[in-house]
């Protein structure tokens, strides 16, 4: 029974030895704003392949249109955020501004996406999936400019 | 063997199968193979190993001594001792609770379209209809059965033939080529989320319901190592559907959406449905063990009357803890919060609780009083205190690791 007691103690003094340890990693987990950048843009470059494989998917009659209009509604949202940490990024101009654009044009052709499956324009769908497919291969060109991850 | 004890080991084999996916195991595996194709497998496979002699252990203690452990550690160590870990693995169970609620009504967005918030109460009704009108054979029965739709995962692995050679170099731990933060998160919350704390309870208890005596020793081993065993092929089989389907398009899973389509490449027809059906029925099967071990921790906790074939009138306490959890945890989804993020942060703070549970059950287990000849041998013994360094660790580094990797 003690033994159990000073187990339990032992394990407060650990819990508070956790919370230390969290803040001192996360305050030393300082990245520059390129890297900082470079993060955002794998959860970016993520979801441009996601949509296009809902797109994908959708042609070839795999997934229902209601999937295709949340999945892009999602990607919409995350997009947003993206777009919205790249603009106050402090990264230099000459990278942040490549990488808005991108996220941009991500944004239109998902929201392309979505009105082309809603109105069930085959082909339409087909060139938004074309569309980000280059867009992806654009943003691994970017990725790449910045040097090795 | 008699006939009895054979169909006992049969079913148990399948219920173990079929209850050993969940939502953690879906999303972590998902994450793991979309993320790092199959260099995360070796910690399904220590998961695995961890969870096979945890479950052996529970089992055999219910058998030997005809008590869960909950009720035991409590009569063993006292109630104030034992309060501290129950309230901790209380709160983590309606973590738990919450994100199997999340995996139905997601599985259920899929389906019609509707917002999975909208799913919260309905499912929650539901699943409480479940546990108010069935007897434990039932639930035990029909959610195992069911779940064997999940092998859906393990037919896609096979036919994506994937590389024999990588896959098998996945199962060393190795270091990762990028982003270690994310890497060693995935790494914990795979662990989490395998070696679950309430399967335990739920194990011991549901061993006391099936009225199981010192002959079902080996029965227990038998569901213990072949049923957990078989169980983890599905979630290694999730891996490599993500990683072979996943990965090379370059998607990382960080919303349910963008795992959703890992069947349609093996089955172009079928397999968005498949996914569906198969995380409802996995995250209903244990979002009902997980609302039962919180009403038999919390009964045996108290000394209340419990068990699921009692009838409702004879139980009221019980019956109460399971409703208002299953109430409670379907707010945090009706509440909008993400499932896929409650999941995963949630499978991480199972690992950082693993002391609370580990040190009790080990100390018990040597308890040969009460256990005699049934008490750890030095194998079980041997894992029992590689885990019991292993909780430690996973509790220093889990909390930090979401901080870090669990964006």
């Amino acid at each position: 029974m003690r033994n159990f007691f000073s187990l339990q103690s032992s394990a407060a003094r650990g819990c508070g030895a956790i919370l230390v340890f969290a803040a001192v990693l996360a305050a030393c987990q300082h990245k520059s704003p390129e890297q900082e950048l470079l993060d955002k843009a794998d959860a970016v470059g993520s979801w441009i392949a996601t949509l296009q494989m809902a797109g994908e998917k959708w042609l070839a009659n795999s997934v229902p249109t209601s999937f295709v209009k949340s999945t892009c509604k999602e990607a919409g949202r995350d997009l947003d955020q993206a777009a919205g940490e790249a603009a106050k990024s402090q990264a230099r101009p000459e990278v942040r501004d490549p990488l808005r654009q991108l996220i941009s044009q991500a944004q239109a052709a998902g929201a392309s996406l979505r009105r082309a499956a809603a109105a069930n324009d085959r082909p339409g769908a087909a060139r938004e999936a074309g569309r980000l497919s280059a867009l992806g291969r654009q943003l691994e060109v970017w990725k790449q400019g910045l040097g090795p991850p | 063997m008699n006939m009895k004890k054979a169909t006992q080991l049969a079913l148990g084999i399948v219920t173990a199968v079929g209850g050993f996916f969940d939502a953690g195991n879906l999303a972590t595996s998902a994450q793991a193979g979309a993320s790092f194709r199959f260099q995360l497998v070796w910690s399904l496979l220590l998961g695995t190993l961890l969870v096979i002699f945890l479950v052996e252990m529970s089992g055999r203690f219910a058998a030997v001594t005809r008590k869960a452990l909950p009720d035991a550690i409590r009569e063993h160590f006292g109630f104030t001792a034992w309060l501290v870990p129950f309230l901790v693995l209380t709160l983590v169970h309606f973590l738990v609770l919450a994100s199997e609620i999340g995996g139905i009504c997601f599985a259920l967005h899929l389906v019609t379209g509707l917002p999975p918030a909208v799913w919260a109460l309905p499912v929650a009704v539901l699943t409480w209809l479940f546990l108010w009108r069935s007897t434990f054979g039932t639930i035990e029965n029909s959610t195992s059965l069911l779940g064997l739709l999940t092998l859906a995962f393990v037919v896609a692995a096979v036919r994506h033939h994937p590389p024999t050679g990588e896959l098998l170099a996945g199962m060393l731990p190795s270091l990762p080529h990028h982003d270690p933060a994310k890497y060693w998160f995935i790494a914990v919350s795979i662990l989490g989320s395998v070696i679950a704390p309430y399967l335990f309870y739920f194990y011991s208890s549901g061993a006391v319901e099936d009225e199981w005596d010192p002959s079902y020793v080996n029965v227990n081993r038998g569901i213990a190592f072949v049923g957990m065993g078989f169980g983890s092929l599905i979630a290694l089989g999730a891996i490599v559907v993500a990683a072979v389907v996943l990965a090379p398009r370059g998607i990382e899973v960080n919303d349910y959406h963008q795992a959703a389509m890992m069947l349609t490449d093996a089955f172009p027809f079928w397999g968005f449905v498949l996914f569906a059906a198969a995380m409802a029925i996995a995250c209903l099967g244990a979002g009902i063990e997980v609302a039962l071990a919180m009403a038999y921790t919390t009964a045996q906790t108290f000394g209340w009357n419990w068990g699921e074939d009692l009838d409702p009138r004879e139980d009221a306490r019980f019956c109460m803890v399971y409703t208002a959890a299953i109430l409670v945890s379907s707010l945090l989804i009706l509440f909008g919060i993400d499932p896929l993020k409650l999941t995963l942060v949630t499978m991480a703070i199972n690992a950082a609780v693993l002391p609370f549970v580990a040190i009790p059950f080990l100390l018990i287990m040597n308890d040969r009083k009460l256990l005699k000849e049934h008490a750890n041998g030095w194998i079980s013994n041997s894992v029992a205190a590689f885990l019991l360094v292993l909780a430690l660790v996973l509790a220093v580094v889990s909390i930090p690791l979401v901080i870090m990797g669990g964006s």
